[in-house]
This record gives structure tokens, sequence and C-alpha cells, in this order.
């Protein structure tokens, strides 16, 4: 009997083990995938102003001044609560970006990420998940707000007005061209789960640009030539020579790219879902990996 | 025939007066007249806009759009729309060499695009009349509508 219980405690104490290694283990598991989540690379932008390279994952914020190969984390208040979405830098400025993401809303640095401002005066909640600065005016930024719409600051976030209502959800990354043929002053690109929409800056009217019919992940151009479109989407790279009325796959650098940016002298930077940075010189023609 | 003369001018007085306070109490008719001959053909006899405006058609062109509380004209600032009218507007997607808004700047006088545009103003709704108020300061008519 005394042995009955022995292996009875014995066999609950197992038991207790076991479940406590299942439960240290699923923990375990969950923040292992939490960290991928982290380092997942959620964005980059070019900031001609500094000649800066940046790139976001959801909970960190990084520059390079060397094209990519080396990086310098940019301290950002309020992530504890939030996660970044988005970033855009002002083709006009020096040194200001715009920050937003779930959680987050929008931040605004003026000194290249020294400090940092909130800028949600006027947006309906912190729930933002998509920023595009105006190509030519130096104080216009638009957002997009899940289930709202799209705003527009004309005084670099200080006041929004809602400017586009509609859930506007399946939007990835916005930007803003200044392409020519606009009945205001510019075009805005937007990827989106059903590939890459496009409308004039007066928000008139959205249209799918072309007929990418697949999910995109990011959209860039080059500031030279506005006409000249790069998208990154599930079925692989795309290119478009005519403002994204019909695309041309092109060679993909990594299996997944999600992540475009168009940097000075035609340099056109793409990272893949691994976080590996690769740049092309020849419009996307080929492409040479940057770090690991 | 005193009373009659001095009735009339002020009748004329009034009207002028009306005319020349610009937005906030305009007289409607030449606008509305000037609408139904130069633009109801592709916009509609209630500016309700083309069938199908939002797609392009076979040859990449647009319909013409609602110019009523349905289309996006009061997204626009007074001097945008002014250009439109008067330069006409060509939609880069549109495969074929015609503007898709055509010009009006050689049929129409200054005075007369002014009274269109301030015409399709009251097919808004209030909130959109308030928006394009708000998107015309510093954007205004041009000198030569004055």
């Amino acid at each position: 009997m005394r042995r009955h219980i022995g292996f009875a405690r014995g066999l609950g104490a197992a038991a207790f083990s076991a479940v406590l290694l299942l439960v240290l283990g699923a923990g375990a598991i969950r923040t292992a995938g939490a960290n991928q989540q982290d380092d997942r690379i959620v964005a980059l932008a070019y900031d001609p102003g500094t000649d800066t390279l940046l790139k976001a994952q959801t909970r960190a914020l990084f520059r390079s001044s060397d094209r990519g190969r080396s990086w310098q984390a940019i301290a950002i208040p309020s992530l504890k609560n939030g996660r970044i979405a988005s970033i855009a830098t002002s083709p006009t400025g020096k040194g200001v970006t715009y920050v937003v993401g779930t959680g987050l809303g929008v931040l605004q640095t003026e000194d290249g990420g020294k400090s940092w401002v909130e800028r949600n005066e006027g947006l309906p909640g912190h729930d933002v998940i998509a920023v595009a600065a105006h190509a030519t005016q130096p104080e216009t930024v638009y957002v997009v707000v899940p289930d709202h719409g799209v705003y527009r600051s004309q005084d670099a976030g200080k006041s929004w007005r809602l400017m586009d209502r509609g859930s506007r959800s399946g939007i990835k990354q916005l930007i803003h061209s200044d392409m020519a043929g606009s009945m205001q002053t510019g075009w805005l690109f937007a990827a989106t789960s059903k590939g890459i929409r496009r409308s004039m800056d007066c928000f008139c009217l959205w249209q799918d640009a072309g007929k990418l019919e697949n999910e995109a992940y990011s959209v860039t151009y080059d500031p030279g030539q506005p006409e000249q479109i790069y998208a990154a989407a599930e079925k692989g790279l795309f290119r478009s020579t005519d403002g994204g009325e019909n695309w041309v796959q092109m060679t993909s650098p990594g299996s997944k790219v999600v992540a475009l940016a168009f940097a000075r002298a035609g340099a056109l930077y793409a990272v893949d879902d691994e976080g590996i940075l690769f740049r092309s010189q020849d419009q996307g023609g080929t492409w040479n990996q940057v770090n690991a | 025939m005193r009373r009659f003369v001095v009735g009339t001018m002020i009748a004329v007085a009034n009207h002028v007066a009306i005319a020349r306070a610009g937005d906030e109490a305009p007289s409607l008719d030449p606008g509305r007249a000037i609408y139904q001959q130069y633009c109801a053909s592709c916009h509609g006899a209630d500016a309700q806009g083309a069938s199908h405006w939002q797609e392009r058609d076979e040859h990449g062109e647009l319909p013409a759009p609602p110019h009523d509380a349905e289309g996006h004209t009061w997204r626009h600032s007074d001097a945008d729309l002014y250009q439109m009218v008067n330069k006409g507007w060509r939609d880069p997607f549109n495969k074929t060499k015609r503007l898709t808004m055509p010009a009006f700047g050689d049929v129409l006088s200054p005075e007369q695009i002014r009274a269109v545009i301030t015409y399709l103003k009251t097919l808004w709704t209030p909130e959109q009349r308030q928006f394009q108020l708000e998107e015309s300061q510093g954007h205004p008519f041009p000198s030569e509508a004055p």
C-alpha cells in the first residue's frame, strides 16, 4: 500500500512536471513567436534630406547612413503600447519622419529621431496603419485610420481632416507622388490586399492601378521619373513604367519582398521577410545583398 | 411714371447688390442656364453624371462624373474648378488624344465660368459646401473672375 502511495506520488509528480514543462514550453514558444513578430521588418524609407535609410520593425526603428551596411537604433517613446505599422520621411524636409502604428497613433520627429512628438489631435484613435508624406508640400501628410478613412494634415500633423471616408483597412502602405496629370497636387498609391490602388489626392476616385490582382505589401516610385512605380506583392516584384497601368514582373532578390524604398541616384532597396536587405542600381534588373 | 422709374432703379440696384454679394447670396439663374446649355449634355440635366462614371470605357476614358452630392466636384477649390472649366483636364490614363473634360475658356467668359460653378454649389450638402469653402481658402477664383 505504501508502495502504491509512493508510486501514485511519483506518478503525480511526473504528471505535474509534464504539465509544467508543457506550460513553460508553450510560453517559450509564444515568446519566441512574439519575438519573431517583433523582429519582422514592416517598412523601409529613405530620407533624401539626410541621405539616410530607415527600417522599421514592429517595435524598433533603425537608421543607416552607409546605404544599409550598418544600422543604429533610434529610440521611440510609447512603443510598449503599440506596434509600428508604417513610416514615412518628408521628401522636402531634413530628418522629418512620421511613425504610425496600432496603439501608437502618429509620432513625428523633426530632428532625425532625437525627439518625438505625438500628432494625434483630430484623429479618432491611436490605431493608424499607414502614413504618406506629400511629395512636394513639406507640411502635408496623410494617414490611414481603419474603419474611418484617410486623414490629411497640412500643418505637419498638428491637426487632421478626414478626406476619404471608408474602411480602408486593407491598406498596407500609402505613398504620395507628384506624377503629372492630377486634378489637384499629386497622386496617392496604396498597397492593398487586392493589389495597388491609385487616386488623385483630391480623393475623387480610387481605382485599381492596372491588374496586379494579388496582395501587395509595399509600393514605391522613382521621384526622378514618377511614372515608374515598383510593387512588392504576393506573387513577386513588379515594375510599372506608366503610372501603374501595366506591370511587368521583375527579378526578385528574395523569396518574399515585404518592403521597398527608392533612394537617391536611382537606388532601389528591397527587404525580404527574413530581414535581408538588397540593393539595385538598375531599376531592379540586378540585385546585391547589402547585409545579412 | 416717376414712381415706376424709381421702383425699377431700386429693383436693378437690388439685383446688382445680390449678384455682387458673391457666394453668400448669388443669383443662380445665369449659372443654371449656362449649366443647361453647356454642361448638361455630358453631366446630366440634374447633374447626376453619366452612368458608370467610375469605370473607364473601352478607350480608357472616364465618363462625365456627377456634379451633385454624389460626385467629387465639391472636393475641389474654387481655383481648381475654375481652371478645369477654363482649360479642361486630361486624365493621364485616357488612351485617346481628347481632353477628358473639354476646355470652355474660349466659349465662356470668366464671369460665366464663375456663375456656373456658383450654381453647382447649390447641389451639394451643407457639409460639402463647408469643406469646399475651406479648400478654397488660399485657392480662390482668379482675379479675372471677380
